[in-house]
């Protein structure tokens, strides 16, 4: 089956300034896949020429083997797409404006999936989206993505404006998405959330793609950090000498952290010899991970 | 054709489409019940031949064929033109501003049937507005003695405005679709229409630029002598020329833009061909 996504050594230049430096990305159908990177990485430049909105310099986009930008119409059947706060059509409600892209859009539509998103987003379909809250636009813009059950569907900052329970609901929707083997393309600058519901992930940083991540695997080798605070001082000497998978990263007089990937058995033995009043053993965040692709120079607007 | 953009877009219109039709039927009308009050003084003043030539109109003014021509066909492409630079810039390079031009292009519909949706749809506005026109001809000519002129003659003379609106809302939806936003694309093109307007009036008035007229699309409309005379048929196929090679360039351009990108985009033009 071919790639739900499949971006090949894409380019966008305007002008001088070059907003993609040759990205590729390979997103397989039936995943969550997290597109991460800070504001003006490249993210919605690389979703926008993915929609035909703009063309690129160089490179090759396709959508489940149809190529985007020169079979755009029949690569757009198959995605759909919530904008990083969405603009509606105005004078309109919310129901008129998900029949209004319905009639548009044509072919069939599950109206009793299209009222499950609705009641579970907790969406007034009533009121025009003129008078709409950005929360509230960004529910209406999400039923939009899904309401039409696309094989793939793309998210621009999808949780942005949303309280965190529906944030949750969100989340569970769109697990549900993946589990029916439909495709979920995640762009989000907050690694939290990318963590909590992708299956795997990339990283974008001024144009270009700084690392693809399996985010399973990424924690299971994730080393841990463990926290020690004991009941007396430490000995001067102690922890001084250490294997090659133990780290000291912070000491006090009677608090200790440590980090380490596979010497947590050495280290509990060694913890062991003193009295210990608290103890905690935690993975970092992805944040903590990767914060350092987004402390970077040379970043452009994209 | 998607008939749903077409309704939603002429949706959008309804005011304008309204108002400008019940404006100028009420100018319409105001001017015929008018002109009884004026018609034996102006049959006796000499204007100035420079005056009506001004105007593109020469002839008695105490007849009611130059007084409408003059006071009435001469002002209301004018009028119109506003309309057809509105929404001509409006159509595309206005909801692009707001951001749902992007909404609606993420649907899986052609650049090219949504244009030819919108276009149509400004189009039909034009023909209701010039439809509405007629409620003032109907309003007012059954009771006042016009000489002869029908109510037919001032209705189809209403309708022979729309080859000039139309090369003009083909040239704004054409500016648009090479303009960084809609308002530089109206600045332009309001530019445009009062100079071709200014340029049409004086090169009728000075003998030294009476070539100019011939280029602006105010001389190819005939409204100073579609009463007197009727419309010159090649006239009309060049505004009608005027309006298609601006939709097709408009059309070639609209294929190739960069959508929100904010900046003059002269080349999409030629680049349209490549797309579809």
């Amino acid at each position: 089956m071919a790639d739900a996504l499949l971006v090949e050594s894409l380019v966008k230049r305007y002008g001088t300034v070059q907003a993609l430096r040759g990205i590729d990305l390979q997103v397989r159908p039936g995943e969550i896949f997290g597109f991460l990177g800070p504001n003006g990485a490249g993210k919605s430049t690389t979703i926008r020429i993915v929609l035909d909105l703009i063309r690129p310099t160089a490179g090759r986009v396709s959508v489940f083997g149809v190529d985007a930008n020169h079979d755009s119409v029949r690569a757009r059947r198959q995605i759909g797409y919530l904008q990083s706060d969405p603009e509606l059509p105005t004078g309109l409600n919310a129901a008129e404006v998900f029949d209004y892209f319905a009639a548009v859009r044509g072919g069939p539509l599950d109206r009793a999936y299209l009222a499950d998103l609705i009641e579970r987003l907790d969406l007034d379909t009533s009121r025009n989206v003129k008078t709409l809250s950005r929360g509230n636009r960004q529910k209406v813009g999400l039923v939009l993505a899904l309401m039409f059950k696309p094989p793939l569907v793309i998210l621009d900052e999808p949780t942005t404006g949303l309280d965190p329970l529906v944030q949750e609901e969100v989340e569970r929707i769109l697990r549900e998405v993946a589990a029916e083997g439909r495709t979920v393309f995640f762009s989000s600058h907050i690694l939290a959330e990318v963590e909590t519901i992708c299956s795997r992930a990339s990283i974008v940083r001024a144009g270009e793609i700084v690392d693809v991540f399996d985010l399973a695997e990424q924690r299971r080798l994730a080393p841990r950090l463990v926290d020690v605070t004991f009941a007396a001082p430490l000995p001067s000497d102690a922890f001084t000498v250490l294997p090659g998978s133990v780290t000291v990263t912070s000491r006090g007089e009677r608090t200790i952290s440590f980090q380490t990937s596979d010497g947590i058995d050495w280290l509990v033995k060694q913890i062991a010899a003193y009295e210990v009043s608290d103890l905690s053993v935690r993975q970092p965040s992805l944040e903590e991970l990767f914060v350092g692709y987004y402390r970077g120079e040379g970043e452009e607007d994209a | 054709m998607n008939l749903a953009i077409l309704r939603r877009q002429l949706i959008d219109l309804r005011w304008h489409i309204f108002w400008y039709g019940i404006g100028i039927a009420i100018y319409a009308a105001i001017m015929v019940l008018l002109f009884p009050t004026f018609e034996g003084f102006l049959a006796d003043v000499q204007y100035p031949e420079e005056f009506l030539q001004f105007f593109g109109s020469v002839g008695n003014m105490g007849d009611p064929r130059y007084f409408l021509q003059t006071e009435y066909f001469s002002f209301v492409p004018v009028i119109l033109l506003i309309y057809a630079i509105m929404g001509g810039t409006g159509l595309f390079a206005g909801d692009e501003g707001r951001g749902t031009l992007e909404t609606t292009l993420a649907q899986p519909i052609s650049r090219d049937k949504l244009f030819r949706s919108r276009i149509a749809a400004l189009l039909v506005g034009l023909v209701i507005i010039s439809a509405l026109n007629s409620l003032g001809w109907l309003a007012s000519v059954p009771f006042v003695d016009l000489e002869g002129l029908s109510l037919w003659t001032l209705t189809w003379a209403s309708f022979a405005t729309i080859p000039l609106v139309t090369a003009f809302a083909g040239l704004s939806v054409l500016v648009a679709a090479i303009a960084p936003s809609r308002g530089s694309a109206g600045g332009l093109m309001a530019v445009v229409a009062i100079t071709s307007y200014l340029i049409s009036s004086f090169a009728n008035t000075i003998e030294a630029i009476r070539w100019a007229r011939w280029v602006t699309p105010y001389f190819y409309a005939d409204m100073s002598q579609v009463l007197s005379d009727g419309l010159v048929w090649w006239h009309q196929l060049v505004l009608v020329g005027i309006a298609v090679v601006a939709f097709v360039l408009a059309a070639l351009a609209f294929r190739a833009r960069e959508i929100g990108s904010g900046t003059w985009q002269p080349r999409a033009i030629a680049r349209g061909w490549r797309y579809r």
